[in-house]
């Protein structure tokens, strides 16, 4: 297929709808921002191990200083807050797990130790919102990666329109997901949120690290009024969704445990009762060769108390915790393509192209809201491969030119 | 919830007074059907006629009223707490199963934040950086990641201990027998559980129960290697509930005045050190464990059978009730009628056991554990210092035997400490001969102290110095001189000096400063570090490989130490011992015990201790050296002395191989 023959049609449910946008000229962002990269955004800085990455930068962030002392050593003077807080106005810390003693004075820096814990909690305390925004990359043709990335088929597409580039709010989540009950597991989990759809995707931590995102929003930069709470409470709503059949196999999984630990009680108790019957039917004495003997009783409270536990233990729950919110401008700009059928014209289709990134940014489905890059006419309307095969026309697979 | 009328036993129900209960009986008799409930810490019993609903999974077993703690103290006679037959259900406490309640729950502290994000609230960027770092950092995301690793900070780690602390939280639901073989880190193994534990906020509060003997032990290695701070218990308050983390002897926490409290506070974590004291489940240290109801349970042994197989089964009893099934049917089915410690169906009973014990052996851990290589110095003293030992353990022995109790008390521990320094070396017991005279001691004779003390002073070079310079002065190797006296280190120090022989010195009067500073020399060019033991506890000083005793403890736990200073896992190197002993000296007898009976010095680290678990003396080995020493009146009497006591060892020592044999025979070895 010809660049020709790709071309969008107007897209009410996700693109066309821009309320929450500011279009304008795309405009640079503030200077001020201090020196923060894309790997100071939660990557380790290669030149030291990740914990001392961590504890010396956010001691820096809160005003403290720090003087490498010697290798996995640090001399740090605290900033007020902090120095009253922990009650000693300086400290050298020790990164090396090596040793096994200390400088007087001195603290074992590491994720488990007292003070790691400390500075873990400090830095984590009821969580963080952001403002970044993405840099528009030098020399992006929306119009050529929009030619590029989509595949149109059944439809011809016209000469496309190209808009005013615009800065774009999307809303990064990140949170931590306890599946308690057993053996507890965890899962870190980023959601990357546009709020005009909505629509939500997962945001692995690679993508984020080539997202290149700095601090602050660029100048004049002014979203668009947006229900926030909303916003999570749908976020939060499509991860629970999709993470549905990992819930499901977690509570499966917790209840087969406790099926299992309550069968081996039952059986454990209801045959030591039936053996205590026994020996006081037999009268017989509690030599060392009989099981501990206990009253009937007792042994039912044991197993009513052993019940409890087990069943406490398997209480099968997931537990989301949010701590990280992260608002992000990114440049875009609309590529519209007028569409006809059989000569006669059949509406339009707008994509964007992300200028930070240089890449499409996949449409979502008018039909099922679906991000893709492959429509089909279906004469009324566009629609993505898996809704053409739901309406009983299997996709073939896209020739180009077709 | 549904109701039902055809009740069965482990089927719970919902009273409207009581909670939830678990039906543990279901009688149906002449005229009344019955049914026994636990609600909490009571049985109840109610009729079985009344369609009780039934509790879908998940109901609330807060429900249940909370009954008093102590189980002594609630009825738990059978009927005794029984309610009548005759109970009525009421209308249901409204509550919902598990299929009506959401699996998802959202933390506070999200919430809260978005409430903040919707009043317009940004963070520094820099800060929400630490933030996110910091959050990955605490994540323990995979479950086979182990946070607390990072925080370990002097100790060496192995896959054995790792794969054994993932094993009891992944597999054995926190609830294990860690009976790995002397020597392979169990107590680390432990620690790694419960910090890991911590960290993962999976437990709030810890109890170790250890003998009296190890509380401050375990205190200062939780302290040192973990960063956990435990309080020890003791005395009649004792520290129950005040304080998360808790260390106490076993015999003070199952103690009537503090085992209820212990019970009340219920310990998310219970470790019990030397678990083999409840192989016995008829003692109260048995049975108050049993009680303790404690959600995860660590028992710790590498002897968890020794003369009955029953004591297998009471341990996993403990953990797992039910694991192999109860008493008879263990014995119907894994033991041999007439022979309490042969098994039978050995391999079905160890995938039994796997379910609830680790146990690593030293052959499959693919740990390279050096050799010990032991090479004695039997020195000959010269005429005058032979004399003055003669002497001075004469007029200790003298002192001791006079007949004079009050003399023999009063200077008891002084007269064991001259009598030690005199086996290190003159100048180590001159001072303590120079200071009794001078005081003009109490019941002691003064003329005779002023003249030994002269004769000390005035003794000359030392033959075992002599003997040091030569042995050090022909080594390539880093060496560890060792010695109890700082006298003696003085007097070393100086004749190596004066030889030539480069040295450092090492002990617990040093600044941390100067004993910093020594280590560090003593790494570089420096070749022998002449060190006390108390300077070099905690030290790695792996780095070096030959240790020389230039005397020797009475306690074999001590020279245990010493050598354990280089001999531990990860040496590279055999380890080579010299010991210095002069003949016919207290020193000589002892050193033949530990060579030729317990042959300490082919054990691993670890076995000394178990040895002398098996041996029962009346006081410590080291009062029973001494007493020996003092009580023969003559060198043959002595050498016969010596020897009976060293068959009781050695008889120990076969013990300790024996159990060892059964247990490698019974128990499960965990996978490479």
């Amino acid at each position: 297929m010809s660049p020709k023959k790709r071309a969008p049609k107007a897209m009410s449910a996700a693109i066309g709808k821009s309320a929450g946008v500011a279009p304008g000229p795309v405009r640079r962002p503030v200077a001020a921002a201090p020196a923060l990269r894309a790997e100071d955004l939660g990557d380790d800085n290669e030149s030291r191990a990740p914990f001392e990455a961590f504890a010396i930068d956010f001691l820096r962030a809160r005003g403290a200083a720090a003087v490498e002392f010697a290798p996995l050593e640090w001399d740090i003077t605290l900033p007020l807050d902090l120095s009253k807080r922990w009650r000693r106005p300086s400290m050298r810390l020790v990164f090396d797990a090596s040793r096994s003693t200390l400088p007087r004075g001195a603290a074992f820096a590491a994720p488990g130790s007292q003070l790691g814990l400390k500075l873990l909690s400090e830095a984590r305390e009821g969580g963080h919102v952001a403002r970044l925004h993405a840099e528009e990359r030098a020399g992006v043709d929306a119009r050529s990666v929009a030619g590029e990335g989509l595949v149109l088929h059944d439809v011809d597409a016209g000469a496309p329109k190209i808009a005013v580039p615009m800065h774009v709010l999307q809303v990064g989540f990140h949170a931590t997901l306890t599946f308690l009950g057993g053996s507890p597991e965890q899962d870190l989990r980023s959601i990357l949120a546009d709020p005009r759809g909505p629509s939500f995707d997962f945001w692995e931590p690679d993508e984020r690290r080539r997202a290149h995102l700095e601090p602050g929003f660029p100048a004049g930069f002014v979203p668009a009024p947006l229900d926030r709470a909303a916003l999570w409470g749908e976020a939060r709503t499509w991860l629970e969704r999709v993470l549905e059949p990992r819930a499901d196999k977690w509570k499966r999984k917790a209840d087969e445990s406790r099926e299992r630990d309550l069968a081996r009680l039952s059986a454990f108790y209801q045959t030591r009762i039936e053996e205590e019957r026994d020996r006081r039917r037999r009268r017989r004495s509690e030599d060392g060769e009989a099981e501990e003997p206990s009253t009937e009783a007792a042994l039912k409270l044991e197993w009513g108390r052993r019940t409890k536990a087990v069943r406490a233990r398997y209480e099968p729950s997931i537990e989301i915790r949010l701590w990280g919110i992260e608002e992000i401008a990114r440049p875009r700009q609309e590529v519209r393509y007028p569409l006809s059928s059989a000569g006669k014209s059949v509406g339009s289709f707008a994509v964007e192209v992300d200028l930070a990134s240089g890449a499409l940014v996949r449409p979502p489905c008018p039909e099922c809201g679906r991000p893709a890059g492959e429509f089909w006419w279906d004469g009324a309307g566009l629609v993505c491969r898996r809704c053409r095969a739901r309406a009983g026309k299997p996709g073939s697979r896209a020739r180009k030119g077709s | 919830m549904t109701t039902a009328t055809a009740y069965r036993v482990g089927q719970r129900i919902v009273h409207p007074r009581f909670g939830v209960g678990l039906i543990v009986e279901v009688r149906h008799g002449r005229g009344s059907d019955v049914l026994e409930v636990v609600f909490g810490q009571e049985l109840k019993r109610l009729s079985a006629r009344l369609p009780w609903e039934l509790a879908g999974e998940g109901a609330e077993e807060d429900l249940a009223p909370r009954a008093a703690e102590d189980t002594e103290g609630a009825a738990a006679a059978e009927g005794e707490s029984a309610d009548d037959a005759a109970e009525s259900p009421e209308a249901p406490a409204g509550e919902d199963s598990a299929e009506e309640r959401s699996l998802w729950r959202a933390a506070p502290e999200g919430e809260a934040l978005v409430a903040r994000w919707a009043g317009g609230e940004a963070s520094d960027p820099a800060l929400f950086t630490a933030g996110y770092r910091a959050e990955r950092l605490s994540a323990w995301a995979a479950a086979d990641r182990l946070l607390s690793l990072d925080s370990l900070r002097g100790v060496e780690r192995f896959p054995h201990q790792l794969k054994a602390a993932l094993a009891v939280m992944k597999d054995l639901g926190g609830r294990a027998l860690l009976a790995d073989e002397v020597g392979l880190g169990k107590t680390i193994e432990a620690g790694i559980i419960l910090k890991e534990y911590l960290l993962r906020g999976q437990i709030r509060t810890a109890l170790v129960l250890t003998p009296a003997s190890l509380c401050e032990q375990w205190a200062e290695e939780l302290r040192e290697k973990f960063e956990l701070d435990f309080v020890v218990s003791r005395g009649a308050e004792g520290r129950w509930g005040d304080h998360p983390l808790v260390i106490a002897s076993l015999e003070t926490a199952r103690h009537t005045r503090h085992r209820a409290r212990v019970r009340r506070v219920g310990f998310d974590l219970v470790i019990v050190d030397e678990a083999h004291r409840l192989r016995n489940h008829l003692t109260l240290g048995w049975k108050f464990i049993n009680e303790l109801g404690a959600r995860n349970l660590l028992l710790l042994t590498a002897t968890p059978v020794q003369n009955d197989l029953r004591e297998l089964y009471n341990l996993v009893t403990l953990l797992r009730p039910g694991a192999v099934g109860t008493f008879a049917q263990f014995r119907a089915e894994f033991m041999t009628a007439g022979d309490r410690l042969k098994p039978r169906n050995t391999d079905k009973l160890r995938a039994l056991l796997a379910s609830v014990m680790i146990r690593a052996q030293r052959a499959n851990t693919q740990i390279k554990f050096p050799r010990r290589n032991v090479k004695t110095l039997t020195l000959d003293l010269s005429p005058a210092e032979a004399e003055l030992y003669r002497d001075v353990s004469e007029f200790v022995i003298r002192t001791i035997d006079s007949g004079d109790e009050d003399v023999a008390r009063r200077w008891y521990f002084t007269l064991v400490v001259l009598q030690k320094e005199l086996g290190s070396s003159i100048a180590a017991a001159a001072k303590t001969l120079q200071h009794l005279a001078n005081k003009a001691a109490t019941g002691l004779s003064a003329k005779a102290l002023k003249e030994l003390a002269s004769r000390a002073a005035t003794s000359g070079r030392s033959t075992k110095v002599e003997a040091l310079v030569k042995l050090l002065g022909g080594l390539e190797d880093k060496a560890i001189v060792f010695t109890q006296f700082r006298a003696s280190q003085d007097e070393i120090a100086r004749a190596l000096t004066e030889a030539g022989i480069a040295n450092e010195i090492f002990h617990g009067e040093q600044t941390w400063q100067e004993k910093e500073e020594a280590l560090d020399r003593f790494r570089g060019p420096i070749p022998f570090l002449i060190s006390t033991e108390a300077g070099g506890e905690g030290r790695n000083l792996q780095f070096a490989h030959i240790v020389v005793n230039y005397d020797l403890p009475w306690n074999p736990m001590r020279v245990e130490q010493r050598i354990g200073r280089v001999h531990r896992l990860g040496q590279e190197h055999d380890v080579q011992i010299y010991n210095l002993v002069a003949r016919d000296t207290i020193e000589s007898y002892v050193l033949e015990i530990l060579e030729k009976k317990i042959r300490l010095f082919e054990l691993v680290v670890g076995e000394v201790e178990e040895i002398l678990g098996h041996w029962e003396p009346e006081g410590s080995f080291e009062d029973e050296v001494f007493k020996i020493w003092v009580a023969s009146k003559d060198d043959e009497t002595r050498s016969k002395n010596y020897a009976e006591f060293a068959g009781r060892l050695a008889a120990a020592r076969k013990r300790y191989q024996e159990e060892q044999e059964l247990q490698k025979a019974l128990l499960p070895e965990a996978k490479a």
